[in-house]
């Protein structure tokens, strides 16, 4: 009884909206009675798979992908002709030929003609070729059919998940190396090994860029935990090409520059001389002459030339540091600043002579010691509406 | 506004008409009578349907109960754990340790590699998933070895449910989750188990006494944890899904 | 694809069913699992929301021999290692049980069955462990580390001062 209720409400309820809003597109009733009535035939009249399958070649995404290519293909292709047009314009206001204007015309025509004051290079106008300019598009993950690639594909990440699966691989394959050895009672190979001191795990960052992934925190910490149960394999030197990758050398760049060999004078002594010492406003020169009694003269006065202690002690400081006070002779040529920046300024230039005539060990504690470190800061500007560069009127809310 | 919309109708009827009768031609194509087939043709095979023969990918035969024993797959957790929907799979308690029915898992076990087969041969997406640290490099391995998929890392959410959105494009999602783990912990189901049911996605589940079969398509009651029993699950679905791939060429070879 | 997210309500494929039946979904577009599905169904339809099972009382899987193992236990003698790479080896209770039974079987007083069996398990378990030793100790290579250490160690004055 219920089931034959229902089919006569059911098709009456369309008939009655159909009278009230006749004017509106009959087909729509008609789709929405339509499915009612052959409900169960769509479920018995399914088209078979593999005759499905044979029409259909391109999944959803492949198809997505590919609109979005071909999107992106003709953006670029708009881009590089108005790129080109634009060249053509500079070369012409430059009164050069178009033909051979090359990027390196370009970069130099738009620093001339828009000059720009802007401390950040990146913030600066440019005029590059699109590919530089548009971030490069990512390739394909899948297939056709729509297929991912990569088989740890939906973990999100799956090149580094695919260094763990790697290196949980190796770790594996050691063990069973390291059991057949100890099984065979064989020695271990006495040359193989792994020296690894000389670098260190790349950094989070690094691997990131190399894998073109952005990993968490976590992450990292697990991928450390990993290698280092990797190297700790007595056999890790068979995969040694698998752990360098992940590992970067030392930088060996301390001392990098140079130490200047000394020039000697009429006298027979050695001298150095370092110009451009700064520090805040002053600049000068120093002189250092080897062997000496311990003679400072500033523009041609003693240590006295400072009234203060505290410029005097920072003149001091690094001969006392290196204990060479009493053998160096030192002679400087100082302008500009006050005291402090003027004891700063020589402070610098004393120790970066004295290089030339310290011991290696000595160097290392110096550069410790941060004596061979320039001090770049400046005096900070005024700020408009507050008395100094930082400081703010007193205010008071009430 | 009427002409199209009989216009529409004819059409529809015409679709359905040539769908009926094509329909009907292929079903008489592939329902030949089933004895005749197996018995006097042997050499000259007809093309069966494979979905109306029980066991086109033979699958029972590469299992036995015996070999699930070997491999541990009655242990499962003790008494205080169990989730009451298990209770119908279970043997009986040994000293408060439950015994799993094997004679039901490996139905269940039949069942579920036989769709795994079944998806392969249709070219599905198959995912593996395991949150269980000890196996997961096993389960991951399977995947790779059988050309399909795995996921058994941390489940950020939304992978399936924010798929477009969180891989960048229009994305195929698998076809079969097939899970050796459902538990995240000991506490808490896996969130791609309630995903997959979201998104429509089938799922096979080895489910131990502590977890909840409800929203696993084809559960198989039986031990998660031990690796020697998630690797003969792994072979199993490895071979299983082999089968369906190995036929699914044979049948692209046919087309072209 | 139009698709329902309510996983708590019915199951995918009375969900897909009623996308199809209500013409949300194309019969063309249907999910590749579906046909699978429906030509082989699971034993149990997986719903979110399913009545709990007949809570019965769990069977409980028990021995007669387990009357034996109690003794055992009781004495502290039912433990030992079992090799569990080997599906064939016996465990220690296997052993003890068996011997238990031929003891008995042989007449053995009643009393005195839990100690004898204990001492002859462990008398062959020892033996076992000698018979394996010397084998060992042949098939230490001649070129191995530890051998050529002993060969040039001088043991007996080892710890006599130079």
């Amino acid at each position: 009884m219920s089931l034959v209720m229902s089919f006569t409400v059911k098709n009456l309820l369309p008939a009655t909206i159909c009278s009230i809003r006749s004017n509106f597109p009959s087909s729509i009733h008609k789709y929405s009675t339509g499915p009612s009535k052959t409900s169960s035939n769509v479920l018995d009249h399914l088209t078979d798979w593999e005759t499905l399958s044979k029409n259909r070649k391109t999944s959803k995404a492949m198809k997505a992908y590919l609109e979005r290519a071909k999107e992106h293909d003709e953006f670029m292709k708009r881009q590089h002709l108005e790129f080109n047009i634009g060249k053509r314009h500079l070369a012409n206001m430059m009164g050069e030929d178009p033909e051979t204007f090359t990027q390196k015309d370009v970069d130099r025509a738009i620093e001339y003609l828009f000059p720009s004051g802007i401390y950040d290079p990146a913030a600066r106008p440019l005029m590059k070729p699109p590919e530089e300019v548009f971030p490069a598009r990512k390739a394909a993950e899948f297939d056709e059919a729509g297929r991912p690639h990569h088989f740890l594909f939906y973990t999100g990440k799956p090149s580094f998940f695919k260094v763990l699966y790697d290196a949980a691989e190796h770790i594996q394959a050691l063990n069973k190396f390291e059991d057949k050895v100890i099984r065979k009672k064989a020695t271990p190979d006495p040359n193989g090994s792994l020296k690894l001191e000389g670098s260190v795990w790349l950094t989070k960052e690094q691997l990131e860029q190399s894998l073109v992934e952005s990993i968490k925190e976590i992450e990292y910490e697990n991928f450390k935990v990993v290698m280092e149960r990797l190297v700790s394999s007595p056999y890790a030197y068979l995969c040694k090409d698998f752990i360098e990758k992940y590992r970067k050398p030392l930088a060996m760049q301390r001392f990098a520059l140079e130490i200047p060999k000394p020039s000697y004078d009429e006298e027979g002594r050695a001298f150095i001389t370092t110009y451009e010492c700064l520090r805040k406003k002053a600049r000068g020169e120093v002189t250092i002459r080897y062997p000496g009694s311990g003679k400072i003269s500033i523009n041609g006065k003693d240590i006295t030339y400072f009234e203060d202690i505290q410029p005097r002690e920072q003149v001091m400081f690094p001969l006392i540091f290196s204990g060479m006070q009493n053998s160096v002779d030192v002679e400087c040529h100082i302008e500009g600043g006050g005291p402090s920046g003027q004891a700063g300024a020589i402070r610098w230039g004393i120790a970066w002579s004295l290089r030339s005539f310290v011991e290696k060990d000595m160097l290392e504690k110096m550069q410790v010691a941060g004596l061979l470190t320039r001090d770049h800061r400046r005096r900070e500007r005024k700020k408009p509406g507050q008395p100094g560069a930082r400081k703010k009127p007193t205010w008071k809310k009430r | 506004m009427r002409v199209p919309a009989i216009y529409f109708y004819y059409l529809y009827f015409l679709a359905c008409l040539q769908l009926r009768l094509g329909l009907s031609y292929l079903r008489h194509y592939s329902t030949a009578p089933k004895p005749l087939q197996e018995n006097s043709t042997e050499d000259v095979k007809l093309p069966v349907n494979p979905l109306e023969h029980p066991d086109y990918f033979q699958v029972h035969n590469l299992f036995t109960v015996k070999d699930l024993f070997d491999a541990r797959v009655h242990y499962g957790h003790k008494e205080g754990s169990l989730n009451d929907y298990m209770r119908p799979y279970l043997y009986g308690s040994r000293l408060g340790h439950l015994i799993f029915d094997l004679d039901i898992t490996a139905e269940h076990l039949r069942k579920a590699l036989n769709f795994a087969a079944h998806i392969a041969y249709r070219g599905g997406i198959i995912c593996f998933f395991n949150r269980n640290a000890m196996n997961s490099h096993k389960v991951e391995r399977t995947a790779k070895e059988c050309g399909e998929y795995a996921h058994t890392r941390f489940w950020r959410g939304g992978i399936f449910t924010n798929a477009n959105y969180q891989f960048g494009a229009v994305t195929r999602l698998p076809d079969l989750c097939i899970f050796l783990n459902t538990q995240n912990n000991i506490l808490n189901q896996h969130t791609a188990v309630r995903d997959s049911a979201k998104m429509l996605i089938p799922t096979i589940g080895i489910v131990d006494s502590n977890c909840n079969p409800n929203l696993i398509t084809y559960p198989v009651p039986g031990n998660d944890d031990t690796p020697v029993a998630i690797e003969l699950y792994c072979k199993l679905f490895k071979e299983a899904i082999l089968r369906g791939k190995a036929e699914r060429m044979k049948l692209l070879q046919e087309v072209n | 694809m139009a698709s329902s997210r309510l996983e708590r309500i019915g199951t995918i494929l009375t969900r897909v069913e009623g996308l199809l039946t209500r013409g949300a979904m194309k019969p063309d577009d249907r999910p590749l699992w579906f046909d699978v599905y429906r030509a082989f169904p699971p034993f149990t339809e997986p719903k979110m929301a399913k009545p709990k099972p007949e809570i019965k009382p769990i069977r409980q899987i028990l021995y007669q021999e387990d009357i034996i193992r109690a003794k055992f236990h009781s004495k502290g003698l039912g433990l030992g290692t079992t090799n569990i790479l080997n599906p064939n080896s016996e465990t220690h209770m296997k052993r003890l049980i068996s011997q238990y039974q031929k003891l008995k079987s042989d007449g053995v007083p009643e009393e005195e069955l839990i100690e004898k069996s204990a001492e002859i398990v462990d008398g062959e378990r020892q033996r076992q462990e000698n018979i394996k030793e010397p084998k060992y100790k042949n098939t230490v290579s001649p070129e191995s580390v530890t051998t050529q250490v002993l060969a040039e160690a001088d043991l007996k004055n080892i710890f006599s001062e130079k």
